[in-house]
């Protein structure tokens, strides 16, 4: 038996759109394989087939093990040997670690849950999987990075032969990733077969054997990782060359426009920063995640106290007690998660335009939604947002384009300094590409931008000057003609005393 | 193929209207008395005070949350209008003072959740038990009885034809359809409903949208209570016992979500006239009371549960 499970001719067909049109997949024994394709290729839809959540079209079949496959659930799959970590965890949170772990299979006698077998099996995971905490601990108090260990804990104690990984490494540290590469490799030494679904390249190429790539719902190819590079894969999933990953366009850098001076929050999570930027500057600030670079930002745009700094915009010192006072000064702050923080998920996509500039969309004083679906149309072309018409509701757009949405919303309130936390986190080549062009062009019209981003390559590519945070401080700065990632890195790593 | 798609997502839009055709053209054939204007004047009495209050639960429920006090409030309000008109006092004050005890209800609602951070549950259980007691107590116990001539006539009498209940009702349904519709106001309750972290970061003040909708459902309680005072000719303290029940049933039959953020005014005004006409044709089918709640509670379940499976469908 070559392939552990092998996918042939799957064809998946929602209300008259093909997601998928007869794909394969095939996986062997102790291999990581990666599923790379654009955000709306089919690879969410393949894995949801595999787990049984969809019911593929006639006319495919799945071998699983030498045997036909048939999974009408989550559950039956995992029972047979397949299981998955979702990108968007789940997980309970005021319930401990090891209740999390044997949710919906508990160890029990007689219908009494066994608690002590269940802490003494969860603590032995934990160890082997080189994460400390205790067993016992409320989810509630452990950070999104250990959550997500706690899932692939979760998944590996079920004996899985597959297990799916979908953006494992997009909420945790370098660090982090390390450990959990570790234990891919030790599981692909025990024959489990991983199949690792990422935007990072970079991951791709260090961890995994083999790679499928999809577009459109078409299978393009696969290959080995060895037999294939960075420009021949991205060729494959845009379906044309991208020359210039990160297209720097040149503004002519002004006076400061925005500064915020000793910043501390209330919480100390962040301690005494500087930061200022000039029209027509692209600002980057980097760090590794914990190093406070949200809460700078978030503390800067009034969403968390401060308990000390002062923030000047235009040179005019502003009071900043809520959102609403920054935004007032042409500030925009594109938050870290969308989903939270960013949009109305039951909202039109022209609701969501017009939520901050909302004065716009009136007429006579009156909300007007031709008004408002006009000015969203407007943005819509300008960003290339995919989506039938304003009128769909967000949540069915994909991750870029409910990105690109949230941009718009801010774009449209006029503002001259915008902020953007990880803008790129979990969207596709292209989209990226046209957020790095849309930065560009602000900058050319004067505005001054602050990025945020965990990818050094992207702040590299993308800005003028880079700050780095290390533990809530200021760790240092340098200009552009001073980069490098080494540099960057040690600024990020050096722990202040 | 894109005409058939088309006429597929208006069925889905309009669903529980046709529900509502349907079950009136039923109730017609089996008892043409049911359309006969009697009966018709009947279910707009019967519809306007659930209506009353259905609108101010619809803006809670947008915001993403709901209010478990109106009954009570109803009856407050009703009591201290009922004291205020047994005298010849122009009946603007009975009704003024009525809507200021409602509204200052609220108003304790919205910032014991908005500012307190109470789930709504809690905080308008609490306002629920205690407010009726205030009603018992501004009484002593009693029914207030001896309501001035003009004050019994208001729910009796009719403008041009339609009763003055009713009126009422029709002015607040279109008051509160513009200001959701319409205005900034009304579009930010619906984006406080769909993420209030999103709304907060987009520099709506949230807090004051979420203080506000459990205002204006108090404001139109009191409304009620006025109302319904002189519907009865008496103030009851007991009045409105389980109505905010029947609100946000009118409501969530009508196709607003108790997650927040999605819901239409008109979808409110049908599931009023829904669980209205529900009650109503039963009883003129002679159906006992008894049957009447088990149908109507099988009915409530049904609609959202179809509209729920058509939703899920549509994804």
């Amino acid at each position: 038996m070559e392939y552990i499970l092998d996918m042939q001719n799957i064809s998946k067909t929602f209300t008259g759109v093909k997601a998928l049109d007869h794909v394969q997949l095939q996986v062997r024994p102790g291999e990581v394989h990666a599923l790379m394709g654009e955000n709306g290729a089919g690879k969410s839809t393949l894995m949801k087939i595999l787990m049984g959540i969809y019911t593929m079209d006639e006319g495919g079949s799945i071998t699983f093990n030498g045997q036909p496959y048939h999974v009408h659930n989550p559950r039956e799959a995992m029972d047979t040997g397949v299981a998955m970590i979702h990108q968007e965890l789940n997980p309970i949170l005021d319930m401990t670690v090891y209740e999390n772990i044997f949710v919906g299979r508990e160890i029990h006698k007689n219908g009494i849950v066994d608690k002590k077998a269940e802490i003494k099996e969860a603590k032995r995971l934990i160890e082997e999987c080189g994460l400390h905490v205790s067993p016992t601990e409320t989810l509630r108090h452990l950070t999104v990075a250990q959550c997500q260990l706690i899932e692939i804990i979760k998944a590996i104690s079920v004996n899985a032969k597959v297990i799916i990984m979908d953006e494992p490494t997009a909420a945790i540290t370098d660090r982090e990733v390390e450990l959990l590469f570790g234990h891919i490799r030790r599981l692909k030494e025990k024959g489990v077969a991983i199949i690792y679904i990422s935007h990072r390249m970079d991951e791709i190429f260090a961890i995994c054997d083999s790679i499928t790539v999809y577009r459109d719902g078409q299978y393009i190819g696969s290959g080995k990782t060895s037999e294939l590079n960075e420009a021949a894969l991205i060729k494959m999933m845009v379906g044309r060359e991208i020359t210039d990953v990160f297209p720097k366009v040149e503004a002519k850098i002004g006076k400061t426009i925005f500064e915020a001076k000793h910043i501390t929050r209330e919480d100390k999570k962040v301690r005494d920063v500087s930061i200022s930027v000039r029209e027509g500057e692209i600002l980057g600030i980097g760090g590794l995640v914990g190093a406070g670079r949200s809460e700078l930002v978030e503390g800067i745009f009034g969403m968390h106290k401060l308990s000390g700094g002062e923030i000047y915009v235009k040179g005019k010192q502003v009071q900043v007690h809520s959102p609403a006072d920054i935004i007032k000064e042409n500030v925009a702050l594109v938050t870290e998660d969308r989903k939270v923080t960013g949009l109305n998920l039951s909202g039109t996509v022209n609701d969501n335009i017009s939520m901050v500039a909302i004065k716009k969309a009136l007429v006579n004083g009156l909300y007007s939604k031709a008004k408002a679906r006009k000015l969203s149309e407007e943005y819509i072309q300008k960003l290339k947002i995919k989506t039938p018409s304003g009128d769909q509701i967000v949540r069915n757009l994909s991750g870029g384009n409910q990105q690109k949405v949230v941009i718009s919303k801010w774009l449209l309130n006029d503002p001259d300094i915008i902020i953007m936390d990880e803008p790129t986190r979990g969207i596709d080549v292209g989209a990226k590409r046209d957020i790095y062009l849309l930065i560009g062009s602000l900058v050319q019209q004067g505005k001054a931008v602050i990025l945020i981003s965990s990818e050094i390559p992207e702040l590299m590519g993308v800005c003028d000057r880079i700050v780095v945070m290390a533990e809530g401080h200021f760790a240092g700065e340098i200009s552009r003609d001073q980069f490098s990632q080494e540099t960057i890195m040690a600024l990020a790593s050096d722990i202040a005393v | 193929m894109e005409n058939k798609k088309k006429i597929n997502s208006l069925i889905s839009e309009y669903f529980i209207f046709i529900i509502f055709i349907v079950l009136v053209a039923v109730l017609a054939i089996l008892k043409p008395s049911f359309i006969g204007p009697r009966n018709l004047t009947n279910i707009m009495k019967q519809a306007s005070i659930n209506g009353i209050l259905a609108f101010g639960m619809m803006f809670v429920i947008i915001s993403g949350a709901f209010d478990m006090s109106v009954g009570s409030t109803l009856a407050f309000a009703g009591i201290l209008a009922a004291l205020l008109g047994k005298g010849q006092v122009p009946l603007i004050v009975p009704m003024f003072v009525a809507m200021i005890a409602g509204l200052a209800v609220g108003i304790l609602n919205g910032v014991g959740i908005a500012l307190g951070n109470l789930p709504p549950f809690i905080m308008t259980l609490g306002t629920q038990t205690a407010v009726r007691g205030l009603a018992l107590l501004a009484c002593g116990g009693n029914p207030v009885t001896g309501l001035s001539e003009n004050y019994r006539a208001l729910a009796a009498g009719n403008i041009l034809g339609i009763p003055t209940i009713a009126v009422f009702t029709i002015v607040v349904i279109i008051i509160c359809s513009f200001v959701a519709n319409k205005t900034v106001y009304g579009r930010r309750v619906y984006s406080c409903g769909g993420n209030l972290e999103a709304a907060r970061v987009s520099g709506i003040n949230t807090n004051f949208i979420r203080i506000s909708t459990f205002a204006i459902a108090g404001l139109l309680a009191g409304l009620c209570g006025f109302l319904m005072t002189s519907r009865v000719t008496i103030g009851q303290p007991t009045a409105g016992e389980a109505y905010e029940m029947d609100a946000i049933t009118a409501c969530v039959v009508g196709g607003v979500s108790m997650s927040g953020g999605v819901g239409k005014p008109l979808g409110v005004v049908i599931g009023t006239l829904l669980i209205t006409v529900i009650a109503n044709g039963l009883d003129i089918l002679g159906v006992s009371a008894y049957w009447q709640k088990i149908i109507k509670g099988i009915i409530i379940v049904a609609a959202v549960l179809i509209d729920v499976k058509r939703k899920n469908n549509k994804n």
